[in-house]
């Protein structure tokens, strides 16, 4: 009966959001500074002038976001500043090519070998949407590169970050000092060649990151724990090759990227981190047609494997976890705004941590969309054979009066195991700590409803604006396990387990600020958070900061000279990433108290910008931004780039 | 020097910033026009708390610095040396690098003021350390200077100073120290100054 009744009111929305577009026009007098709502934009400019050194950097310029790091190397990001239930859940697209980045359907920047210097502009969009017949209800990330114009091009970049706190010398002379924070992140190096003949355009790219985390005494205690041998280097190395063939009306686009990773994977079951090694290969593929004056046909396709074990040598239990992932979409457009199509997303994933030990599933979904330059609507309807689901979402910005605007996003979804195969939906399946007492899994996936809206009032004069906003988000019965953990002895064991069905949301106020002269900008943003709901769910968004507030300020000295700085203020609030921290014991408690955060950065580009360096501190006042739960802190830190363009 | 001090000498260089000429471009007056070349050697001035563990020699220091917006831009490194005590495992070597800025205030006879303030990494190396990956370290530092430039010749001057620097360990180390030495300004070439423009 349920059933029954989420697939009526599933079409009956979808139905009717597109009732509703009928009456939406797309504002005659729409200006190109009028903005859509939950959208930022972060241009190639502001990457060189903040100093930005990996990808995932980005989210620090991200309105509204939230990132969470202690050591630049991992991280999550929540880029609709709302809950932990969606970070890093966001869908990645580059060049309009979709991918599939990360393990357990958590994307990791990071692992696209992109040169930042590459990139043109990353597209941010905080809420729920369609990009080519694939849905994105937990935002997406749109990298857009630069085009390849230049018969033969290379670029270049090296960087390195240092966090302070090290015991330096004193690691000889004080025995308290021996385990301190040795803190470091690369040197990293990216490398790309790029090469172009007529209407074929070619880009190679390579990237090798590395890391020594802060943490000497998670070593320590994963020694003790599964008798590990390891060092402490995390290491990530990558390649991608894109090939681009545009003649007549007709594109092909080819992105193929692999990569291997030493990493340390934190565990929610034994709230630890593990040693293990990633390997992912991903290959996409678009063609584009015109078919006729006022149609136009668009097929992607995306593949990608994903094979994570751990290091045989580091523990005596396995973790190995084989995922495959197939994505499809045929789109047509008609009258360059209506796009109809259908997609259908392929999963299969093989785990010892299963208890069948491998897992198939399939949705197939249909969609229709309408895209204008100020506004949007998606509507999309799925089934993985047993339940049906949908998205409808629109967006759109309104021209009110003089200098004010509106502009409103509203989204409803029933998600029905939305990573399908998916038992990787909410929860990172356990180490089987014991393999005579295996964790018991479910279904995660489950069903949820998703409700988001946000409106924003603009008043914009020439050089400065001003804007509030509102965003409810609402999710119901969405289904979260649950572990409880005993440390007994060398080992971690599991007392007992629950499943829970949180209902609640957050509503997100919001005011903001900027203006802008002959060589600078400065904006500020505060964002205000008010969690609703049953215990469960308010206990899952626990990590919220209740308030946050950030001010950036860019003034370029010269035209090959650029400094920048950024504040924020963050209330206080739980860690994110140890969230399942549990009440057994104190040794996770993870209590942040408030802190403010200012970045300073300084660029100098060098031979017609061809060259350019750029050193950035970062917490320049030492805040005690994080008291890690297992010792860390995120001190000062100094990073410092090097790109050269030829 | 406390932090406090610090503050107040990075405001004292900003001043002057501002008393040594109107901009006359995005860089200041004649950016990158002059370029110098400079090394100088000395010893420290306070007892650091590395003293517990190492005696420390005397320096050298070097680097180079171009006309800048209002002053000069400096790239730079200082090498110290400690010499393990009884009862520590190795000595160690502690390679300032470093890049600052600072403004150049003309005073009479052709004496030049320069000061400036630094950031950079001090990268530690253990020799006697056996294991490989513990063999070095690095550590964030800040630091301030104030030298005076005295002409000798067409071009050369003497360069004396004191430097204090802060290196940010979890003990934070702070060494001030005095150097003389010598300064060759000339002319920048001109690919130098396509290079830096």
């Amino acid at each position: 009966m349920s059933r029954l009744f989420g697939s009526a009111a599933s079409s009956f929305v979808t139905l009717a959001g597109f009732g509703l577009l009928l009456v939406a026009r797309t504002p005659a007098n729409a200006q190109p500074s009028l903005t859509l709502a939950g959208e930022t934009v972060i241009t190639q400019e502001m990457m060189r002038s903040h100093g930005i050194t990996r990808l995932h950097d980005i989210f620090w310029l991200v309105d509204g976001a939230r990132l969470s790091t202690i050591d630049d190397f991992s991280y999550t990001a929540n880029i609709s500043g709302v809950g932990r239930s969606d970070q890093n859940y966001w869908r990645v697209f580059v060049d309009g090519l979709p991918e599939n980045l990360g393990d357990w359907g958590v994307q990791n920047l990071d692992w696209l070998s992109l040169p930042l210097h590459d990139i043109d502009s990353v597209k941010v969009v905080a809420s729920p949407g369609l990009v080519d017949g694939l849905q994105a209800p937990w935002g997406r990330i749109e990298i857009w590169t630069r085009p390849v114009d230049e018969p033969l091009g290379a670029t270049a970049m090296l960087m390195a970050i240092n966090e302070t706190g090290d015991p330096g010398p004193f690691r000889y002379s004080r025995e308290e000092l021996r385990l301190a924070n040795i803190d470091k992140s690369g040197p990293d190096g990216t490398a790309a060649l790029s090469w172009r003949r007529n209407a074929l355009a070619v880009r190679a790219s390579g990237a090798v990151m590395q890391h020594i985390p802060s943490d000497v005494a998670a070593f320590s205690r994963n020694r003790a724990a599964f008798d590990t041998p390891t060092t402490p280097e995390l290491v990530l190395r990558s390649l991608a090759l894109s090939v681009r063939h545009e003649r007549d009306d007709r594109e092909h686009a080819l992105s193929v990227r692999a990569l291997d990773m030493d990493d340390m994977l934190f565990l929610n079951s034994v709230s630890r981190e593990v040693p293990a090694q990633h390997r992912y290969a991903s290959g996409g593929y678009r063609f584009r047609t015109t078919t006729s004056k006022s149609t136009s046909l668009s097929v992607l396709t995306n593949v990608s494997k994903l094979s994570v074990e751990n290091d045989d040598r580091a523990t005596m239990r396995p973790l190995r976890w084989d995922a495959l992932r197939w994505t499809t979409s045929a789109q047509f457009s008609f009258e360059n705004d209506l796009v109809v199509g259908a997609s259908m997303l392929v999963t299969q994933i093989e785990s010892d941590q299963m208890p069948s030990g491998s897992e198939a599933g399939l949705l197939a979904a249909v969609n229709m969309s309408i895209d204008r330059p100020m506004a949007d609507f998606s509507g999309f309807l799925s089934t993985d054979g047993k339940r049906v689901g949908f998205l409808a979402s629109g967006r759109r910005t309104f021209a009110i009066w003089g200098a004010h605007s509106l502009a409103v996003v509203g989204a409803a979804t029933r998600l029905v195991n939305e990573e399908i195969g998916s038992s990787e939906y909410w929860t990172i399946r356990g180490l089987r700590v014991d393999p005579d007492t295996p964790i018991e899994v479910e279904d995660a996936a489950g069903e949820a409803w998703l409700v988001y809206a946000r409106a924003d009032w603009r008043y914009s004069l020439e050089k400065s604006w001003f804007s509030v906003g509102v965003s409810p988000r609402v999710m119901v019965d969405g289904t979260i396990e649950r572990n409880e953990i005993r440390w007994v002895g060398p080992a971690f064991e599991v007392e007992a387990r629950e499943i829970v069905r949180p209902t609640g949301g957050v509503l997100s106020l919001s005011a903001a600020a900027g203006t802008r002269w002959a060589n600078g900008r400065v904006g500020v943003r505060v964002d205000r958070r008010i969690r609703f709901g049953d215990r469960s769910y308010r206990s899952m968004d626990r990590t919220i900061p209740q308030t946050s507030a950030r001010l950036k300020v860019d003034y370029d000295v010269a035209p090959s000279f650029w400094i920048s700085a950024i504040g924020w203020y963050y209330s206080g609030t739980t860690w994110e990433d140890y969230e399942s921290a549990t009440a057994t014991t104190d040794r996770y408690a993870s209590s942040l108290g408030e802190f403010v955060r200012v970045d300073l950065s300084a660029t100098k580009g060098l031979w017609r910008n061809q060259i350019d360096f750029s050193v950035s501190l970062r917490n320049v006042f030492g805040s005690d931004v994080v008291l890690h739960p297992i010792g860390a802190l995120l001190d000062r830190a100094l990073s410092a780039r090097l790109r050269v363009d030829i | 020097m406390s932090g406090n001090r610090a503050s107040r000498f990075l405001a004292l260089l900003l001043v002057a910033a501002v008393c040594s000429g109107p901009a006359s471009n995005g860089y200041g007056q004649d950016a990158f026009g002059e370029s110098s070349l400079f090394v100088n050697a000395g010893d420290r001035l306070n007892a650091p708390n590395i003293l517990e563990g190492w005696e420390l020699s005397q320096f050298v220091a070097g680097g180079f610095a171009t006309t800048f917006f209002h002053g000069e831009l400096q790239v730079g490194a200082q090498h110290l040396f400690g010499r393990a005590r009884p009862g520590i495992e190795t000595d160690v070597r502690l390679f300032f690098v470093h890049v600052g800025w600072g403004p150049t205030i003309r005073l009479p006879l052709g004496v030049r003021w320069l000061s400036g303030v630094d950031v950079g990494q001090v990268f530690m190396r253990f020799p006697q350390e056996t294991i490989s990956f513990r063999k070095s370290e690095g550590e964030v530092a800040y630091g301030v200077r104030t030298r005076l430039g005295i002409p000798l010749a067409s071009g050369l001057e003497a360069d004396v100073g004191v430097r204090w620097f802060h290196i940010f360990t979890s003990d934070p180390i702070e060494i001030m120290t005095a150097s003389v030495g010598l300064r060759y300004t000339f002319d920048s070439p001109r690919w130098l100054r396509g290079l830096l423009e």
